[in-house]
């Protein structure tokens, strides 16, 4: 009987490592944007069916992203903050950063808010001089990050203009909040024409400024340092990133909208791994 | 000493002493008009009858129970700039707050007035009859008699608002120095994957209950202590 | 005071009186084994049930006037002194603290003044409950079974406050009781019910002598007499 019972626990534990090797889970933090646009969703059974791997993600602001990696939280980051990125790769929690897709911030506002423009900055200038309404994410999100850069870039503290709301929350949640309160925001164009089309309530809200150089918004995807954290998923985090980087999927993600929004949401500029 | 006041630099910083005063200004007044609503509904379903009673008191046991975010929602869409109410401009405030918080707490102080007056009032009315007491004398002394019970729905209903974060992250908007609460502060910070604040907010939310807690201690002091039975 | 003609229904219980008349300044006796229905009619005329047909002549009396001493007396969530001073307070009486301290001394509870009222033990409470129902000198006192729960000492105290009160104030009383032993040397007139039907009222000799069946039975039970 007791020996029965040591085997039995001794086929236990061998077996917990071959368990472990056989994860088929990938845990991903990633940025609001990339989930609100529901190119996740999508994403998530074409990489099922081609490699065999769950795809398991956690949208928060690019920030919250960067610290679940840090805490060997995920197995793989895949966001948009260029500085931060190449930090966490620097201070050893990341392996290498890949290039995957970038789309592009705009900013949106009411009707007659200010004229169409191509120069952010001028633009931004006109709402802090104006003292227009005016939304900002404040949640250290990626697109919070660029605002922020933007502002500096120009030497103005937007929180001096009266009208200046920090809402706290996702892109989708802040739009709606532009919305109602007759405010300009910058937002990715993803969200932007998701909410603009899908949303219960559509948002009554038209492009302002877009195509400016300072609006670009470049996406990268981080494998978690298995030699720092030894228990990530570091197989399945590598698959991910041939595959996203791979002709097929780049080809599925400069497709992805297209049919609804007549425009892509994000323009695929991976190099090849 | 110079570290306590880098602390509260800190606290100050990221908006936590504003989102105290928000949490608390929208607790009480809530809770002010939750309670006029509560109790009065509470007693007069007590002690009038009428067609579909059941039914009402149903629904608000049903009401009891409703998720907070999902009476976020409704009165988000309802206050949107869109919907029905949108010309008083109420999304996005602390009105709006209240309007939300008052809509979750009066089910449940109206239903726990409700269910100690149906338990108690009938002998209390009973004795005020029998010592010779008016309608209104009758009424008032159903009233004093149940205050510990109605201290109790009171603050549980204050319990309530000031903990609550679905409907105010909805309605309120979360927006900085104006309706972030402490909740919804916490739920921020976390997101930003900032701790040390949100702890902070955290161990006031739970000092708030902490006093709470002994209040109602307080007021049911003399019902646990030696009761003849 | 006169009932009469009066139907009640409550559940399956019903009561029926032809005629009852509680006659000005005597003390009266409501006498019938558990469940006749002796603590209804009181709530009736204090109006806590209602009554489908018949007649309550309360000549002259006011709500005020009327005070019922309940079985199980309802303490306030207060100390002793608001219990004893509610019914001044009902009729915005003067209260008079020397006489409350009389009668809590009376009954040696003068020291529980300030103690929550309903910490005290029950036969406390019935002391508390019978000096709330004498304090605002009304004219017509119910005390349902409230002396049967008293120990002897303290049930001759209340009967010699009752008769005191009685010489002093001649109010009208009305005492509910299952034994007539215990109150047959201060009551004039016996209402004797059964199952929810007003039998006979008399005096104690008619009681003995009455041809009634129950009533005999009933006397027969009680039998000290």
């Amino acid at each position: 009987m007791k020996k029965l019972l040591l085997s039995l626990a001794m086929a236990v534990l061998c077996a917990m490592p071959a368990m472990a090797a056989e994860n088929t889970v990938l845990k991903m933090a990633t940025t609001t944007s990339t989930a609100d646009t529901g190119l996740l969703d999508y994403l998530t059974p074409l990489f099922k069916a081609d490699t065999g791997y769950d795809l398991e993600y956690v949208s928060v602001g690019t920030g919250a992203a960067i610290k679940h990696g840090e805490n060997g939280d995920v197995d793989i980051l895949l966001v948009h903050a260029k500085k931060s990125e190449e930090k966490f790769v620097a201070d050893g929690f990341g392996v290498e950063r890949f290039e995957v897709m970038y789309n592009d911030f705009i900013v949106v506002g009411p009707k007659d808010y200010l004229p169409y423009s191509q120069d952010v900055k001028a633009t931004l200038k006109q709402v802090f001089d104006k003292k227009l309404n005016w939304v900002c994410r404040g949640d250290d999100s990626g697109t919070d990050k660029k605002e922020k850069g933007i502002w500096k870039s120009i030497n103005i503290n937007p929180a001096e203009n009266p009208n200046y709301k920090e809402s706290g929350s996702g892109m989708g949640a802040s739009l709606s909040m532009a919305d109602e309160l007759r405010a300009g925001i910058l937002s990715d164009r993803g969200t932007f024409l998701k909410m603009k089309n899908d949303a219960t309530v559509k948002l009554d809200l038209d492009i302002i400024c877009e195509k400016a150089p300072d609006l670009l918004n470049q996406y990268g995807v981080i494998a978690v340092n298995p030699a720092k954290y030894p228990h990530v998923n570091n197989k399945a985090a590598n698959a991910f990133i041939e595959w996203i980087t791979s002709d097929k999927i780049q080809k599925v993600i400069a497709d992805f909208g297209v049919d609804k929004y007549g425009q892509g949401l994000f323009v695929p500029n991976a190099k090849k791994k | 000493m110079e570290m306590v006041f880098e602390f509260f630099e800190l606290l100050s910083g990221v908006g936590a002493f504003h989102a105290i005063y928000v949490t608390l200004l929208m607790g009480f007044v809530s809770t002010f008009i939750a309670t006029c609503f509560g109790i009065t509904f509470g007693l007069l379903l007590e002690k009038y009858h009428f067609p579909f009673k059941n039914a009402v008191l149903r629904v608000n046991k049903t009401l009891m129970g409703v998720p907070p975010v999902v009476i976020g929602l409704v009165v988000y869409m309802l206050v949107m700039r869109r919907g029905p109410l949108g010309a008083f401009g109420l999304l996005f405030t602390i009105p709006g707050m209240i309007i939300a918080q008052v809509l979750i707490i009066t089910p449940i102080i109206t239903g726990m007035v409700h269910t100690v007056a149906q338990k108690q009032a009938p002998q209390m009315r009973a004795f005020a009859k029998s010592m010779g007491a008016n309608e209104k004398q009758t009424f008032w002394l159903v009233i004093r008699e149940l205050r510990s019970e109605m201290y109790f729905a009171v603050i549980t209903g204050f319990g309530r608002s000031i903990s609550e974060v679905g409907s105010v992250m909805l309605v309120g908007g979360n927006i900085k120095g104006a309706t972030r609460t402490m909740t919804t502060s916490i739920s921020l910070l976390k997101s930003q994957g900032i701790f040390t604040e949100g702890i902070f907010l955290g161990v006031i939310l739970l000092l708030i209950s902490f006093i709470l807690q002994l209040l109602v201690e307080y007021f049911r002091k003399e019902e646990t202590f030696n009761e003849n039975f | 005071m006169k009932i009469s003609n009066l139907q009640a229904k409550l559940g399956d219980f019903t009561l029926n009186i032809d005629s009852v008349a509680f006659a000005k300044h005597k003390i009266h006796a409501l006498i019938g084994s558990n469940g006749c229905g002796k603590s209804t009619i009181a709530k009736i005329i204090m109006g806590i049930l209602p009554y489908q047909q018949g007649e309550i002549d309360f000549e002259g009396l006011e709500t005020h006037d009327i005070i019922l001493a309940s079985q199980k007396p309802y303490m306030l969530h207060d100390t002793v002194w608001e219990n004893i001073v509610y019914p001044l307070k009902v009729r915005k009486q003067e209260i008079c603290e020397q006489d409350a301290d009389t009668y809590l001394n009376e009954f040696g509870i003068l020291a529980k003044k300030f103690d929550y009222a309903r910490q005290l033990s029950s036969g406390q409470q019935q002391k508390v409950s019978l000096i709330r129902t004498v304090i605002a000198k009304p004219k017509f006192i119910i005390i349902d079974e409230s002396l049967s729960n008293l120990d002897i000492e303290s049930m001759n105290i209340a009967k010699n406050m009752i008769r005191r009160f009685h010489a002093e104030y001649g109010a009208t009383f009305v005492l509910i009781s299952h034994q007539v032993a215990s109150i047959a040397d201060m009551v004039d007139e016996y209402h004797f019910f059964d199952q929810g039907r007003h039998i006979l009222s008399c005096d104690l000799a008619g009681l003995k002598q009455s041809s009634n069946e129950k009533v005999k039975y009933y006397m027969q039970l009680q039998s000290v007499l």
